[in-house]
């Protein structure tokens, strides 16, 4: 994961610096906030624990061994923006002293290790409902996957950095100068080497390591979020209905400006006219897209009531369809909340806590 | 005069004796690491020779070399490349750089991602005449050759003038030279501070894997070591979090207020501006050489 120099040219490796500046500004001032004058030990001491557990070996099937890179380890024991800070002084010790990742890589290495990873892998934790108080088997799950996936995410972005090489940096006979593995190379190896081998390594040592954690010292992980307020249908209700009051301005205001359809949204017929504006001598529709573009009849097609498509009614299909559909949309994740989500026992929610306060 | 423990002596940390992992892999590969990472932080034989770069002030050298790194990375010919390269080996002469170390591990460093490049000589990635053939439908390329030649020598180029500042600079005034590339007195401060503890937090891990290995006569199930390293990352995680509230409860002790300071008691002097220039030149030459050499 780690990309070294030579590897990514100053069109991609200039501008991951430049988006890691403001990442590193805020957590800066938000640890600031809730931290002062501890920070600066604890980060350090935090940052050389990301740096150790780098080097942990953990044996594999067949007899050989992989290592975690750990940010989602550190993310859930000492929180995202810690995380953010932790994991680039590792990044920058390791690259300056031990030659692991290139010195002008080590923004984007900082985006995909030290930003996207911990973070993404935060949101499932925390999604998956890891925390102090629930069971031992739980937190192995929300830990694994947190792992398992903030690795995969971050992976699949470097992928992304090294596939985009032949793209932007190519000599003047059009060979590539930096890495010359393109998306199509870059992208399947990455994801099957992470999804297969170093994905399961990360899930094992995020998931077993919190489980330890939630038994031994509990008090560290990030406590339950915070209680919804009593009625919070009401606030989200009364959002969406001015939201779908103010849909039709998706219809007036190009109206205003003469914007024309949104491009690459065109109905088949129209194709024919855009063609011949796009430079092409001749439109015409092509015979697959002619035969599939019948398979389907909306019932509100345009978010237009039948025989209601002159502008000042068709607000009022505008809504309708808002409506209509942001209700399908909450009864659907309603619906799979209900299926996926299981009620914790009382009993062993308020065992933990008690057992938590040491 | 105060003398350090024992384990901190650079000799005390030696990889050697970690060589065969026959039992306990995972457990004697985590020990090997460790201990050459111990290794690597407490030996500073090499930053203390007498040389060129070990003379001069981390904060004007950083740049210079770092800035030629930069260069490599903008560099389209071979000749422009083996330029940056050549210069780097000129002052690992001149810095007095063992010819073992210059060739031992310089090479290892960027051998996977110089290993990692050779696909591209393929026809596969890079199409054009073929030189070599492989197998049916694939050869190697002369524009292949080309491109993973060039991505090699990068590699070998930017690693070169990275490990040259590593191996000419005391690690506790290493990034101090980050100053000179305008990194903020906190950021500064937390790298040294995280190197300074890097080596007791390690030495922690080692004592884990060095019980594990002690009580242990043969190794566990699978599920039951990849359980132990869990348990021992959390372990680890236990003590540093202690320490960083010991470390944190001493600076308070001698009047720590929350302001980032710096020991830097000498300030970079003519020497290391001529240095500076001399370098500034050679990486804008070679720059301007390789783009007027038609890119």
């Amino acid at each position: 994961m780690h990309i070294p120099d030579g590897y990514l040219g100053p069109q991609t490796y200039i501008p991951a610096w430049v988006a890691m500046a403001p990442f590193w500004a805020a957590a800066s001032a938000k640890l600031q906030r809730e931290l002062r004058l501890r920070q600066v030990p604890l980060l350090a001491l935090g940052a050389a624990f990301t740096f150790v557990i780098m080097m942990f070996n953990v044996p594999i099937p067949g007899g050989t061994t992989g290592h975690a890179v750990g940010a989602v380890l550190v993310a859930a024991l000492l929180g995202p923006w810690a995380a953010v800070i932790a994991v680039s002084l590792a990044l920058i010790v390791q690259a300056l002293m031990f030659g692991d990742g290139g010195i002008t890589a080590i923004g984007a290495n900082c985006l995909t290790m030290a930003v996207i990873m911990p973070f993404v892998g935060w949101g499932v934790f925390r999604l998956f409902g890891g925390h102090a108080t629930t069971s031992p088997a739980r937190t192995l799950v929300a830990g694994a996957a947190a792992g398992y996936i903030g690795l995969n995410v971050a992976a699949l972005a470097t992928a992304v950095l090294f596939g985009l090489q032949p793209l932007l940096s190519r000599d003047a006979a059009g060979l590539a100068l930096h890495s010359p593995f393109g998306l199509g190379i870059a992208v399947p190896v990455m994801a099957a080497e992470h999804l297969l081998v170093f994905g399961w390594v990360e899930a094992l040592v995020t998931g077993l390591a919190l489980v330890y954690v939630r038994q031994t010292m509990p008090e560290l992980l990030p406590t339950a979020a915070p209680a919804p307020p009593a009625r919070p249908w009401k606030r989200v209700a009364v959002t969406l209905l001015v939201l779908a009051l103010l849909s039709p301005i998706g219809l007036f205001l190009p109206e205003y400006f003469k914007a024309g359809d949104a491009w690459g949204e065109w109905a088949p017929e129209d194709l024919p006219a855009q063609m011949q504006e796009h430079g092409f001598a001749q439109g015409y529709i092509p015979r697959q897209l002619e035969r599939v573009s019948g398979l389907w009849r909306a019932p509100l097609p345009d978010y237009a009531l039948p025989g209601q498509e002159a502008p000042p009614v068709l607000g009022i299909g505008y809504v309708l369809s808002a409506l209509l559909g942001m209700g399908m949309i909450v009864l659907l994740i309603v619906m799979a909340r209900r299926f996926l989500t299981r009620k914790e026992p009382d009993g062993l929610a308020s065992g933990v806590d008690a057992s938590g306060g040491g | 005069m105060v003398s350090l423990p024992a384990w901190m002596h650079p000799a005390a940390a030696d990889p050697a004796p970690i060589a065969a992992p026959r039992r306990h892999p995972a457990v004697r590969r985590g020990l090997a690491a460790m201990l050459r990472l111990l290794a690597a932080l407490l030996d500073d034989r090499p930053a203390a020779r007498r040389g060129l770069l070990q003379a001069l002030d981390p904060r004007v050298k950083a740049p210079a070399l770092l800035g030629l790194a930069v260069v490599a990375t903008l560099l389209h010919g071979l000749p422009a490349l083996l330029a940056v390269y050549g210069v780097a080996l000129l002052l690992a002469l001149l810095s007095r750089i063992p010819a073992r170390q210059l060739f031992g591990a310089w090479l290892l460093v960027p051998l996977v991602p110089a290993l990692a490049a050779l696909p591209a000589a393929v026809n596969v990635i890079t199409p054009g005449a073929p030189v070599l053939p492989l197998w049916p439908g694939a050869s190697v390329t002369d524009a292949g050759l080309y491109v993973a030649a060039r991505l090699m020598l990068r590699i070998l180029a930017c690693v070169t003038c990275t490990l040259l500042l590593v191996n000419t600079t005391r690690p506790a005034r290493l990034f101090h030279g980050l100053r000179g590339l305008g990194a903020p007195k906190l950021a500064v401060m937390l790298l040294a501070m995280m190197v300074r503890y890097l080596a007791v937090v390690a030495r922690a891990a080692e004592e884990i894997h060095l019980a594990k290995l002690s009580r242990t006569l043969l190794p566990g199930t699978l599920r039951q070591e990849q359980t132990w390293v869990a348990a021992g990352m959390g372990a680890l995680f236990r003590r540093t979090r202690a320490l960083g509230e010991d470390v944190y409860l001493a600076m308070l002790a001698r009047g720590y207020t929350g302001e980032a300071a710096l020991l830097e008691t000498t300030r970079p002097g003519p020497r290391e501006w001529a240095f500076l220039a001399a370098m500034a030149a050679i990486g804008a030459g070679i720059w301007l050489l390789d783009a007027g050499m038609g890119r």
